[in-house]
């Protein structure tokens, strides 16, 4: 079975990164660039998302209020965000609720990232 | 009988003795013939000793000589001197005391042939009032020269403290827009790091070249971003003021609040005619066009139009920002300029952005106006004037961006 990383990033050259940097791993990449394309993707029945990688400052909604709509609508799926601006208010407040696994900042390192993917995809495995 | 015509009359005696002046006939020989009380209670003689002696008596010694030559001119010309219009004379009393006196001349034709009577003013008191008025006066003038010097000190400290204003708004604005750049730095920064991993696995040549291309891409953006960045912070010499096209400024104040205001929705609609250059610092125009900038899209809550326009009008470049956002209440228009004037809460801004704005625009000659405009929003209106009067060749053209930035 195919595990499924779904990144909801505005620059296509991010996801590109993101993508790069999970190549040859277990994991395959959807990409969305916002909120309605990452529902849109979410809701498919016919894909299973493993882990939701997420930016926080976007045009239109913000990370913030597309993690908002994560958590009430897919609620199983555990989110890492991943934010070009570390804010240490905004990442104990994501800490708190309890579908963001980690909080990651841009520029991650592939290794961090891929254990972070890892192991929030474990994580769901056993909220199943 | 009458007063006038009896020279023994008392009441004749006693007008003359008791007149402000000191009165004397003086012969042409520079004797004294008559002296009246006054003249001898001015000197500390008695009359009687006083007449019959030379005029002289009365003269401290060094005036003596030159006045005798001064008589002896006199006599030849005869002219009535009246008083004051002589040099400052000095009198010597009984007691050799000197004091300053003035002296009025007037010849007469006598029984005892030609006469000269002289009128003797003591001007002690005038000279004392005199000098004290003078050094009354040069108090006053150092007075004012003190002053002076304090309002220059005051006026280089304003000066100063307006630079150290402006910086520090500036400052302020750059703590906004770190978060913005911090975004905007990390991105490409990601994506090089991506790339660079990428490159130490691959074992591709065609592939590593490929990565190797984006590195240089994003290398290059963060590069811009801080040279734009760096343009905007440094203080700038007081001195050196340059060519600035407000077309170039309001492009870069734009940037930098799509910038530092990205997430938010707003539609910038800039239209750009050709103006001349006007002379100023270019970090400065900068500053006043992203500050209104910023204004306009607190205006407008971060969802809205604005719209920039440039133009040329006659000796001055103007530019109008306009925003569809509430408006300014008519009671705060004529505040609006003024230090710590603000209607926003305490953590955005200590009100000194527009009143910064107005220091800059006064300091290049230029006017600032606000009024709302007729859409509901404000209309903010600056001119500057031209630095030269060569107009540059560019066409007018019209550009609109919207979203994010």
């Amino acid at each position: 079975m195919k595990h499924h990383v779904l990144v909801l990033d505005d620059e296509a050259d991010v996801r590109n990164a993101i993508q790069l940097q999970l190549e040859g791993t277990r994991f395959e990449i959807l990409e969305a660039e916002n909120v309605d394309q990452a529902t849109g993707l979410l809701t498919d029945y016919a894909i299973s998302i493993d882990v939701i990688i997420c930016d926080v400052r976007m045009p239109g909604a913000s990370g913030v209020e597309a993690i908002e709509i994560f958590q009430r609508e897919f609620p199983t799926t555990p989110v890492i965000v991943l934010t070009g601006f570390p804010d240490v208010d905004l990442s104990v407040d994501f800490m708190k609720q309890k579908d963001v696994v980690d909080f990651l900042t841009k520029p991650v390192e592939k290794d961090k990232l891929i254990a972070a993917v890892e192991q929030a995809a474990q994580g769901r495995k056993l909220f199943e | 009988m009458t007063i006038a015509n009896d020279p023994s009359s008392e009441i004749y005696q006693l007008a003359l003795h008791s007149a402000p002046s000191g009165i004397m006939v003086v012969a042409e020989n520079g004797d004294i013939l008559y002296a009246n009380q006054t003249l001898a209670d001015m000197f500390g003689h008695d009359i009687d000793a006083l007449v019959g002696q030379p005029v002289e008596v009365l003269l401290p010694e060094k005036f003596a000589a030159a006045h005798r030559r001064h008589v002896e001119n006199y006599a030849r010309r005869r002219e009535p001197r009246p008083m004051g219009s002589g040099r400052d004379l000095e009198g010597i009393s009984k007691d050799k005391r000197r004091f300053p006196v003035e002296i009025g001349l007037h010849p007469a034709q006598t029984d005892m042939g030609p006469v000269v009577i002289a009128t003797v003013i003591d001007i002690t008191t005038r000279k004392a009032i005199e000098e004290r008025l003078r050094r009354h006066e040069e108090e006053l003038s150092e007075l004012v020269a003190e002053r002076t010097r304090e309002l220059h000190t005051v006026q280089r400290d304003k000066e100063r403290m307006l630079d150290q204003l402006i910086q520090a708004e500036k400052m302020t604005a750059v703590g906004t827009l770190a978060s913005g750049i911090g975004h905007e730095i990390n991105n490409p920064l990601y994506v090089i790091l991506a790339a660079a991993e990428a490159i130490s696995d691959a074992k591709d040549a065609a592939r590593c070249h490929a990565h190797s291309q984006e590195i240089l891409k994003q290398a290059t953006n963060i590069a811009n971003i801080v040279k734009n960045l760096s343009r905007y912070t440094q203080p700038g010499s007081r001195h050196d003021l340059e060519h600035v096209d407000l077309n170039k400024s309001v492009a870069s104040a734009v940037h930098l609040a799509q910038r530092t205001f990205q997430g938010d929705q707003i539609e910038f609609k800039i239209t750009t005619s050709p103006t001349p250059e006007i002379l100023a610092k270019s970090e400065e125009i900068q500053q006043v066009l992203f500050n209104i900038v910023r204004n306009a899209i607190q205006a407008i809550n971060g969802n809205g139009r604005i719209g920039i326009h440039t133009l040329s009008l006659e000796d001055w470049v103007c530019v109008r920002i306009e925003d569809n956002g509430v408006g300014i209440p008519n009671e705060h228009l004529k505040q609006l300029f003024d230090p710590f004037f603000t209607t926003k809460g305490p953590d955005e801004g200590e009100g000194l952005g527009l009143y910064i704005v107005r220091q800059i625009v006064t300091r290049y000659r230029g006017t600032i106006d606000v009024e709302n405009a007729a859409s509901g929003g404000s209309r903010f209106e600056l001119r500057f004037p031209v630095a030269d009067q060569k107009i540059s060749k560019r066409s007018t053209n019209e550009t609109s961006c919207s979203g994010s930035g």
